[in-house]
């Protein structure tokens, strides 16, 4: 007797066991997704258009307002500023320092810096070198002085010369890319064979 | 037979890695367990690594990681994160502008670069229920997983590991983490 309701306990343990997993299913949770427009650095604010794949959409231009991923056409909501802080600690302290440009001017017709370019090298160098794994890119210009092909070529050296000021002062770079708008992309627009200081720069940008 | 598939497989890699053999990005900023998937190939992510286009990218649970694009877009990622560069082309010049990433789960800090400036229309930031378009700008976006418990993260490596096999149901049923052990 005493076997039996033991034997019976047990089977029908086993059969609470066999059906538990339907029965504990848990209500289907609300899935925390969503996208959160910020301030730009500049102190501006850009925009977003959240859609979902019926083309539902919702258009947020104010920082802090936030839209549900599943559900954009209930459009957007003000979030909770220690919801934000906490969800995204990680990835916000891990962003990268931002890319950083800076514009060089040239004395007329060669690779000689002006003395007021020359003296902000320092800070472009220790922009490169305070930066981990730094990439750089290097445009070079030309005012529109004298034949396009000669201006496209000087444009490319004013380059390579700042490329090579870095590689100098001995900074590992991941790399340095070095290109040529010549006179084709003037700072200041003017007719042709034109004198420009403005246009003689080479545009550095530090990432 | 095996061999034969082998080989297509290789040359299946080898194409892509030829088409994709331009670096887009760096990694730059990393912490804990985070991983570049290049050509399928997973490798540990530190500061430096190049990042091309089709690159997939994951963070551990302890993980965390930033990179900056060619065209000055920032992105970093929090733990539990996935997301692909599906498409990223940043020739002005030849009028060829365009970046589109998925971002299958967990959360992204995302500043916009020239991409963005040029040709907003040409930046789709994509997430399992819809796509962000972008209109020169800064925002976060966090991707909830529903798939797995917030506890599950020690389990994550050991699945990927085992991913090829197929598990048996019995295995699933024990891995299923919504499965009470009681």
């Amino acid at each position: 007797m005493r076997y039996k309701i033991v034997t019976s306990m047990l089977l029908m343990l086993m059969a609470g066991c066999a059906q538990q997993p339907e029965l504990a299913q848990p209500e289907p949770r609300k899935p925390d997704s969503y996208v959160v427009l910020m301030q730009n650095n500049d102190g501006s604010t850009g925009q977003i258009i959240v859609s979902d794949n019926f083309a539902n959409s919702t258009t947020v231009d104010h920082a802090g307002l936030a839209v549900e991923l599943n559900d954009p056409a209930a459009g957007s909501h003000e979030l909770d500023k220690d919801k934000l802080a906490n969800d995204f600690k990680e990835a916000t302290s891990i962003r990268p320092p931002l890319p950083v440009s800076f514009l060089l001017y040239f004395k007329t017709g060669g690779t000689a810096l002006t003395p007021e370019s020359e003296a902000l090298v320092p800070q472009v160098l220790r922009e490169v070198e305070n930066r981990q794994a730094p990439d750089v890119s290097i445009i070079g210009h030309t005012d529109t002085v004298g034949k396009a092909e000669v201006n496209e070529a000087l444009a490319l050296k004013r380059a390579q010369a700042i490329a090579d000021m870095i590689e100098q002062a001995g900074i590992k770079t991941k790399d340095i890319t070095v290109t040529s708008h010549g006179e084709r992309n003037l700072l200041i627009k003017t007719a042709d064979e034109v004198a420009e200081e403005r246009n003689r720069r080479v545009e550095i940008t530090v990432r | 037979m095996k061999r034969l598939i082998t080989a297509f497989l290789l040359f299946l890699a080898s194409m892509a890695a030829t088409a994709n053999d331009e670096v887009i990005g760096y990694v730059k900023t990393v912490t804990g367990s985070a991983a570049v998937t290049h050509a399928g190939t997973p490798i540990q992510a530190v500061p430096g690594t190049p990042l091309y286009m089709k690159d997939a990218l994951k963070t551990a649970s302890n993980g965390a990681m930033g990179v900056t694009f060619k065209d000055n877009t920032v992105m970093s990622f929090g733990p539990n994160t996935e997301i692909t560069i599906d498409e990223f082309l940043y020739a002005p010049s030849k009028e060829q502008l365009s970046l589109s990433a998925k971002i299958n789960k967990g959360t992204m800090e995302y500043v916009s670069g020239v991409i963005a400036k040029l040709k907003p229309q040409a930046v789709a930031i994509k997430t399992p229920t819809g796509t962000i378009g972008v209109r020169g700008t800064h925002f976060m976006v966090k991707v909830d997983d529903l798939s797995e418990s917030p506890s599950d993260d020690a389990n994550e490596s050991a699945k990927a590991v085992e991913g090829a096999d197929t598990p048996n149901a019995e295995e699933q049923s024990m891995n299923n983490p919504q499965t009470p052990q009681e």
